[in-house]
């Protein structure tokens, strides 16, 4: 071992072997991740806006628009209260902010059904557009949550020092300063939530009764052989999706808030009644995400038996599945994704911006059309069904691991590098001695994500498996045999493995955090 | 009119950081003000709790007859400049300048007056007022820093090291300018500053701060020429301390014995040092010695030989070995001088000696 390590170490002083490295992760990244991901836009666009293609336009959108406005509207000050609270008070939010996101969205799809929709919960409201909308604010609603409380950490308190000094009461404060200075990561924040409401398939079709989101009626047309139709929808999700990535992006630069407008007077009447906006915000995330997200356990206490042997023999080879293809995946995308990210991070040969926007692209593809994406173009070559799903989760979660860690990259203080090579280290032994252990705690996060992606992304494997299913599709499928009992243990053991296994990993991203 | 008074203010911080212990301190109407002290002292935390954005752990803070110790920021009322200034990045510099107004309500032609009327105080160019401060130097910043505080129209203006990040020399030309319209104004300034000099230029009143405690409150001279301790001698100013036994003490006069000698003082201030102590700390400023090739005609010197000279512009500064410590002269720049080598007389006039108490430790400890 040793040996190897030092050989790899002369190695990398050659002249020729980091440019290797990096056109080796560029090209990865273009013929494994990008180009499948778009390649529907290449195959010619005939766009058949037949009734029912559009009316699963207007419902998509609809429910992202409905799921993203509430996620901000509630979000940015549940962000604010995280932001503000403090000690074990502090510790709770984020835990509860933070659970529907370990939730694999099957789980929480299921749970939303059975709270608002089925006999054992409320039986409020039947399935269809408007529990697509409960269910896509419930795993939004987090995404925004992090975005901004991340942002409200990272400000600086001496702004809003500075604004209270100059007169202003807190809420003016706010609303002049700290909102303003956190707006690009509220965008960021909205459209992360837009695009991935866009693309959520697996839980929607749980929930979805008679209606039909896009990404839905991309697997039915693809299923029942209407190929220009899947087509169409796919590309138009594809060209939304990335309009709004640039939109945002955009937007984030350049829209200011004014600081005049709402009278400051006004304001500090309103002051007195931040209780009763903290009521709003907390009733808000509990009665529309938390409770919905874990009435799944409650259903669970209740059942009385465990699900046959043969439905619990199903269940694991599934998980196995999924569990082999996450593995397999993340290790992978964790050797091109650091090259990527490195090459990103350092805006290689001048091109780091652009693969930071191509990746980025990848990122906001709606999976079920990433899927029929990518199914076409492996199409040509004869792979086993079990590698075209794996070829799938690989383009969809690797921008989740190149991310945080390209973004950890181009923070870092190159003098650190520099230093050590000016010590006479090898590029490989600046890279493990001293790079590597500064930004591990974003590798970690990058692969946990990734990884947390596979286990639980139903639209693209949907949209390439034909008999092989992984944990959320059976949990899906039976869920729509009306299994009630089958997907609420599947679920659990889902959720278990999950949880454990984020622990664990948030246990080595602290260790690594506190080691660097 | 806003006189400043603190009553045995004390600021303790979680994990038992005590940065202010039991202060007392009264700032005059219309005064300039200069908290001097090394690192850490606790002038920031001393400004921020004037400012209300510290409560104080006890004691109670007054702006004029308001006692303002648990009123919340926004009603302090006070102009105060950050350390880094904290200028909205997300403003422009005109809306930053008239934050304040706007806050007050004040009409649109009535704050953008006041905007201009300041940027213009601070010959900040009018031509500017629309950038952005990342788009500013760093000099532009503190101007912009300066009229924001002042747009706020208090007359209790707050300023955090306000020119520690400019170079010396930008700042240096800043200090006269800031004092002036202040002056012109007609307020009141606390200003924080761990820079002697800057202390010394600007200030009427120069409050010496250590470890969160009051050293000395007094006239930039009266600190300079009579520190009232050993730690303000050594952190205002150069000066040569020498260790002394003290012989003999009666009303008339003090005889002590440094650098080897005996000396009999009758006009020097002994005045800190306890009565009975057998130990003081001598201390001359290094522009109180005096030189000479020709022995004077008192008995007040010392031989020595010239170690080293730096040419200071308007100065030179010699060092003389005389013994283990090297003494420091400063004497002013025309004529021949001395050269290295040269063996000297160095004199003192006896009013110009100060003894001070001896602490238990090293001398050096003292400034640390
Ligand atoms: N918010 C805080 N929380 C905890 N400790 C603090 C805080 N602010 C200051 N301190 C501590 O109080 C002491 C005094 O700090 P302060 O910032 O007032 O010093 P200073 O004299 O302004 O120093 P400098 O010249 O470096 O700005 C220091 O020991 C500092 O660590
Ligand atoms: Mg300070």
């Amino acid at each position: 071992m040793n040996r190897f390590i030092r050989a790899v170490s002369q190695l990398s002083k050659k002249k020729w072997v980091s440019p290797a490295l990096y056109a080796a992760a560029v090209l990865f990244f273009l013929f494994f991740v990008f180009f499948p991901a778009v390649f529907v836009i290449s195959m010619g666009l005939r766009v058949d806006l037949n009734p029912e293609v559009v009316a699963a336009l207007e419902t998509s959108f609809g429910v992202s628009l409905i799921a993203t406005a509430l996620s901000l509207l509630f979000g940015v000050p549940m962000a604010w209260l995280v932001f503000r609270s403090t000690g074990w008070k502090k510790e709770i939010l984020n835990t509860l902010v933070d659970m529907p996101l370990i939730l694999p969205t099957a789980a929480l799809g299921f749970s939303v059904y059975l709270f608002w929709g089925s006999q054992y919960g409320l039986a409020l409201i039947e399935k269809g557009f408007w529990m697509i909308a409960l269910l896509h604010t419930a795993f939004v609603f987090p995404y925004v949550v992090r975005t901004v409380a991340a942002a409200f950490e990272e400000l600086d308190p001496v702004y809003e020092t500075a604004s209270r000094s100059l007169g202003a009461n807190t809420l003016t404060a706010f609303r002049t300063i700290s909102l303003p200075l956190v707006k690009s990561s509220a965008i960021i924040g909205g459209m992360l939530a837009f695009t991935h409401s866009l693309s959520e398939t697996g839980a929607t079709m749980m929930v979805a009764g008679l209606a039909s989101t896009a990404p839905m009626q991309v697997l039915a047309y693809k299923n029942a052989g209407n190929i220009p139709a899947a087509a169409s929808i796919s590309f138009i999700l594809i060209v939304f999706a990335v309009t709004f990535l640039f939109l945002a992006k955009h937007l984030a630069r350049k829209a200011s808030i004014s600081i005049d407008g709402i009278s400051p007077r006004l304001e500090k009447r309103l002051v007195k009644f931040s209780f009763f906006k903290n009521g709003t915000v907390l009733a808000f995330f509990f009665i529309l995400i938390i409770i919905p997200a874990f009435f799944l356990f409650i259903f669970l206490f209740q059942l009385k038996a465990l699900p046959q042997a043969d439905q619990m023999a199903l269940i694991f080879s599934s998980l196995e599945t999924s569990f082999l293809i996450a593995c397999a995946v993340t290790a992978v995308n964790l050797f091109f994704g650091f090259l990527l990210a490195m090459f990103i991070g350092r805006n290689k040969w001048g091109l780091g911006k652009l693969f930071e926007s191509a990746n980025e692209v990848v990122l906001v593809v709606p999976t079920s059309a990433l899927g029929f994406s990518l199914a076409f173009y492996w199409s040509g070559l004869q792979f086993p069904e079990l590698l075209v799903i794996a070829l799938a989760h690989l383009s969809f979660t690797f921008p989740f691991v190149v991310t945080p860690i390209a973004a950890a990259i181009s923070a870092l203080d190159k003098n650190l590098e520099q230093a050590a090579s000016t010590l006479g280290a090898t590029p490989f032994k600046v890279l493990s001695s001293v790079t590597l252990p500064l930004i591990l705690p974003s590798v970690l996060a990058g692969v946990v994500m990734g990884f947390m992606r596979s286990i639980s992304e139903t639209g693209a494997t949907l949209a390439v498996a034909k008999s092989v299913s992984t944990i959320p599709v059976l949990i899906v499928n039976m869920v729509k045999a009306n299994q009630l009992a089958d997907a609420a243990v599947a679920c659990a053991i889902l959720f278990a493995i999950s949880f454990v296994l984020l622990l664990v990993m948030r246990r080595g991203v602290r260790r690594a955090r506190s080691a660097a | 009119m806003p006189e400043v008074r603190l009553k045995g203010v004390s600021k303790t911080f979680s994990g038992n950081i005590v940065a202010l212990k039991g202060m007392d301190l009264v700032v005059k109407d219309r005064d300039y003000v200069v908290l001097l002290g090394p690192s850490g002292c606790g002038k920031t935390t001393l400004l921020k709790t004037i400012a209300g954005i510290y409560p104080p752990t006890s004691g109670s803070v007054h702006i004029g007859a308001r006692n303002v110790t648990s009123l919340p920021i926004e009603e302090h009322n006070v102009g105060m400049m950050f350390q880094n200034y904290a200028l909205f990045p997300h403003l422009s510099t005109e809306k930053n300048v008239s934050y304040g107004p706007v806050i007050r309500e004040l009409s649109a032609e009535k704050t953008k007056e006041i905007a201009m009327r300041m940027l213009e105080l601070v010959k900040f160019p009018s031509d500017r007022a629309s950038a952005f401060p990342s788009e500013l130097s760093g000099g532009m910043q503190q101007r912009v820093a300066l009229a924001r505080a002042l747009a706020s129209q208090s007359s209790l203006l707050l300023l955090d090291e306000p020119l520690c990040a400019l170079d010396a020399k930008i700042g240096e030309e800043l200090r006269l300018e800031l004092r002036n319209i202040v002056k012109t104004l007609g307020l009141t300034a606390i200003h924080v500053t761990h820079n002697q000099e800057e202390a010394m230029s600007m200030a009427d009143t120069i409050v010496v701060m250590n470890k969160g405690q009051i050293m000395q409150v007094g006239t930039p001279e009266e600190v300079y020429f009579k520190p009232a301790n050993l730690f303000v001698a050594y952190f205002v100013g150069e000066a040569n301390f020498f260790e002394c036994k003290i012989k003999r003490r009666t009303a008339k006069a003090l005889e002590v014995n440094f650098l080897g000698k005996d000396f009999r003082l009758s006009k020097a201030d002994a005045s800190r040092i306890p009565d009975g102590a057998d130990k003081a700390i001598a201390v001359f400023r290094p522009e109180k010695l005096v030189l000479s090739k020709r022995q004077p005609y008192h008995a007040n010197f010392v031989k020595a030989k010239i170690g080293s000279r730096r040419f200071l512009g308007e100065k030179i500064r010699y060092e003389l070995s005389c013994g283990s410590r090297p003494i420091i002269v400063r004497r002013l720049g025309f004529g021949r001088g001395f050269k290295t080598g040269d063996a000297v007389f160095v004199s003192f006039d006896e009013s110009d000696a100060l003894l001070l108490n001896c602490p238990d430790g090293p001398i050096e400890k003292v400034g640390g």
